[in-house]
């Protein structure tokens, strides 16, 4: 028999962990993934602001102590506004 | 600043702004000299508190022009969806839900249509009203708030019909998203009712991922204007105008 008497909790299962917590706590993002390796948590995907990046971060290194965090997080940086566009 | 087209009413619209609870930029202050009309496609706060609605309501206060906007499920978050709506009331936001409003700009008459939305699927890969009682809530609430657009829209006769949306009404603007979230970014009976009654453009945010540019099966304009997805301030739209408002579907 598998699935049982397992000391830690199975990479995939931490992760989803950690992405329903950020949802819970407010800093989700749609488009935010998460991933667990061992002791490696990857946070990858678009933010909007450096802020809501480094709160992101701050908020998986708290759910996942011991672990540490690689940041692949982007933020959307602004571009020039684009002319109208002309609704026919 | 570009001159204005006297022939053209100006639509700027954004959505996913998400205020938090400190002071916040978000570029809008110079919309009134682009724009006849600012649309706000929802998550306009982070948790739909009072005191964001606060600082939003001090960002939108006295831009100049109309503000028309429907709330995003952020806005929910905290059960305080009332509280947010009075902030903006306060700065002289119409806010809609499953609602309509009427503006003049210049000779021109425009409606406005609105509504969260919900999720539910789009066409062909829906959920459905079968099952656990969860299940059939879920369904049963993107019907009712479609319908609730269906029965807004059919009352406008505004020579530009607009509709504002939170949740996306079609696929083309999901593309980029991962497709096991698409049930839960938008409903394709929104869309469907946007058909029936015709519109000319339909914005919404809400899908961060996702592609800017799409049509309903009718062939209305949708416009995905979730900030992290046009990266600028606002996006506008020129309409022709004025012109008689006529169904596409």
């Amino acid at each position: 028999m598998t699935g049982r008497n397992t000391s830690e909790e199975p990479d995939e299962y931490l992760a989803e962990h950690i992405r329903s917590a950020l949802a819970r706590e407010g800093a989700h993002q749609l488009g935010i993934t998460v991933s667990v390796h061992g002791s490696e948590v990857r946070v990858a995907g678009a933010v909007d602001t450096p802020e809501c990046r480094a709160e992101v971060l701050a908020h998986v290194a708290r759910l996942a102590p011991g672990r540490e965090v690689l940041d692949d997080l982007d933020h959307h940086p602004e571009v020039p506004p684009e002319p109208p566009e002309r609704i026919a | 600043m570009t001159t204005p087209d006297p022939t053209c009413v100006r639509v700027a619209a954004v959505g996913d702004v998400h205020v938090g609870t400190t002071p916040v930029h978000l570029g809008l202050a110079d919309v009134a000299l682009h724009a006849d009309l600012l649309l706000l496609a929802g998550d306009l706060t982070r948790h739909g508190t009072r005191e964001e609605a606060a600082v939003l309501a001090g960002e939108l206060d006295g831009l100049g022009l109309p503000v028309v906007a429907v709330l995003g499920n952020h806005d929910h978050q905290t059960d305080a969806a009332a509280d947010v709506v009075d902030e903006l009331v306060s700065a002289g936001v119409t806010v809609l839900e499953q609602s309509t409003c009427e503006l003049q700009i210049g000779s021109t008459t425009i409606g406005v249509a609105g509504t969260k939305g919900f999720g539910g699927g789009t066409a062909g890969a829906t959920a459905t009203e079968f099952g656990e009682p969860e299940m059939k809530a879920f369904v049963r609430h993107g019907a009712e708030v479609a319908a609730g657009l269906d029965t807004a829209l059919s009352g406008l006769r505004t020579e530009i019909r607009l509709v504002v949306l939170h949740y996306s009404p079609v696929a083309d603007t999901l593309a980029g998203e991962p497709l096991q979230i698409h049930p839960f970014l938008g409903d394709y009976r929104l869309a469907e009712a946007v058909d029936r009654h015709g519109a000319d453009l339909v914005v919404h945010g809400h899908a961060h991922a996702g592609r800017e540019r799409g049509r309903t099966p009718g062939g209305v304009p949708v416009r995905n204007v979730a900030r992290p997805v046009i990266r600028s301030p606002y996006r506008v739209f020129e309409l022709p105008a004025p012109r008689t408002a006529t169904a596409t579907a």
